[in-house]
């Protein structure tokens, strides 16, 4: 594993180096915050072992630079530190810090807690095994690309944004957050139960094939449910469970497959909801060209109260340059709407 | 400074103050390998006199700010080879530095200067009493154990 190693103290970063390096990790330096949080950036690294008191960037104020970013994966951080107060501790783990290690530190000791977050972040192979999942079930189709991207960062946007308000701060916060872009990318997974006949009609569908179509939403359900009586109270199975069961609920209660009104449907329904829609109206499709931002701008807002909540179509218009950055990194060949 | 016997300096002579370096600490912090304590001393050298030079300068200069940040980092830097001495005399100007005040840094820096002589006075001893550690030989009673 590669290791990133800051510290502007020669003395303690040839210490820091020397006792990871013969341990087996590929241990790289640098020698502050800001040449971190670039490498950080730039090089992909996942594990940062990092000094607390650093010109121009403190180890803190690195931990809260990466945290704010949007990285691929997680980024995990040991501050090395002399502070030992409950109120340095309290500091950095408010900065995002995930561990610390006392200064002088301890070779045995180091190497107890790198491994401890080399643990932690091969849960996150899990991550990916979800995300892989529903690219698999996404692949009969086409024609989505890089839908399943766009749509858990539009998730993301929104729910931090909603997050923030005093009224979601109860049920929106970091985990949710986080929780959401884990599962969002499995709100279609019940598509697998759909014939191809059905799936991939070029041209549009009759009455009957739709009401084939909108069963998706329940064997996506029900295929959760599977899981979750399997492994009962685990999160993310649940929220992916009422994603998929919920996301094509409608605020006024003429969605599917339940016609579930409001607040009774669950709020992660309701953010894929208008996450999906969004990415749907301003992709190509084969029956309609990309509409641009403005018009999937439009669209939406011409449907708050009615198709979707209200809230979450305020949350919608604050952050959206975020949903143009995220459309444009997430671009399709000739999917841009001129 | 503490009358127990130091172990570093295990006969115990109250009369002698131990060693400024705590070798067998430090060469557990270095696992025992002579060349990354050769390569640690040596950057620690460097940056001994690099920062008594800087604490010097700035408190000509009043700056208490960069006294505090210098001396932060020979703390550190003297933590790590085990120079507990030293740390926490870098520790207790970094204190006063924070708190400006600058007669009090003043009156400190003779015990400093003279505990980062005493430790520069010591760097070939501990060398050679860490690589004879490292290769398994006697380092007689400064061999880190």
């Amino acid at each position: 594993m590669r290791v990133l190693v800051v510290d502007d103290n020669d003395v303690s970063l040839t210490l820091l180096e020397a006792t990871l390096a013969a341990e087996g990790y590929q241990v790289e330096t640098a020698r502050d915050g800001v040449e971190a949080l670039e490498r950080v950036r730039t090089e992909g690294f996942r594990f940062v072992v990092s000094d607390w008191e650093m010109p121009r960037l403190s180890g803190p104020e690195l931990c809260r630079a990466v945290r704010a970013d949007d990285l691929p994966g997680y980024v995990y951080v040991i501050l090395v530190t002399s502070h030992d107060s409950p109120q340095k501790t309290v500091e950095g783990l408010s900065a995002g810090a995930d561990d610390f290690v006392g200064k002088p530190f301890d070779p045995s000791e180091l190497i107890a807690r790198v491994r401890t977050g080399e643990r932690i972040l091969s849960l996150e192979t899990r991550d990916v095994a979800i995300f892989a999942m529903a690219k698999l079930a996404e692949s009969r189709d086409p024609e989505t690309g890089a839908h399943l991207e766009r749509v858990r960062s539009y998730c993301r946007v929104l729910a931090k944004d909603l997050g923030a308000l005093p009224r979601f701060r109860a049920e929106i916060n970091d985990e949710f957050v986080r929780l959401i872009y884990l599962t969002s990318p499995l709100h279609d997974i019940g598509k697998v139960g759909i014939p191809d006949s059905v799936l991939l009609k070029p041209g549009r569908l009759s009455d009957h094939e739709f009401e084939i179509m909108k069963t998706h939403a329940m064997i996506g359900a029900q295929t959760l449910d599977a899981a979750l009586k399997a492994f009962p109270g685990v999160k993310f199975l649940q929220m992916a469970r009422d994603i998929a069961a919920t996301h094509h609920e409608r605020w006024d209660g003429s969605g599917y497959p339940e016609g579930l009104v409001g607040a009774a449907i669950p709020i992660a329904g309701r953010i894929v909801a208008l996450a999906d829609v969004y990415d749907a109206l301003s992709s190509k499709r084969v029956y309609k060209a990309a509409f641009s931002h403005e018009i999937a701008k439009s669209m939406i807002l011409k449907d708050a109260g009615t198709h979707f909540d209200p809230d979450i179509v305020e949350a919608f218009v604050r952050t959206e340059n975020q949903f143009i950055e995220t459309r444009a990194r997430y671009a399709e060949p000739q999917a841009m709407a001129a | 400074m503490s009358q127990r016997p130091h172990p570093d300096n295990p006969i115990g002579d109250a009369s002698t103050p131990p060693p400024p370096f705590a070798l067998a600490e430090l060469s557990e912090r270095c696992m025992g390998n002579a060349a990354v304590a050769t390569l640690v001393l040596d950057k620690f050298e460097k940056q001994l006199t690099a920062d008594i030079r800087e604490i010097q300068e700035r408190l000509a200069a009043q700056d208490t700010g960069q006294i505090a940040r210098t001396a932060h980092a020979l703390k550190g830097a003297a933590g790590a080879v085990a120079a507990q001495a030293l740390r926490e005399l870098a520790a207790k100007v970094e204190i006063l530095a924070r708190q400006d005040q600058l007669d009090s840094i003043a009156q400190e820096m003779s015990s400093l200067r003279s505990e980062v002589e005493r430790c520069l006075d010591h760097l070939p001893t501990a060398r050679r009493a860490l690589a004879s550690a490292a290769s398994g030989e006697s380092g007689g009673t400064e061999a880190a154990r």
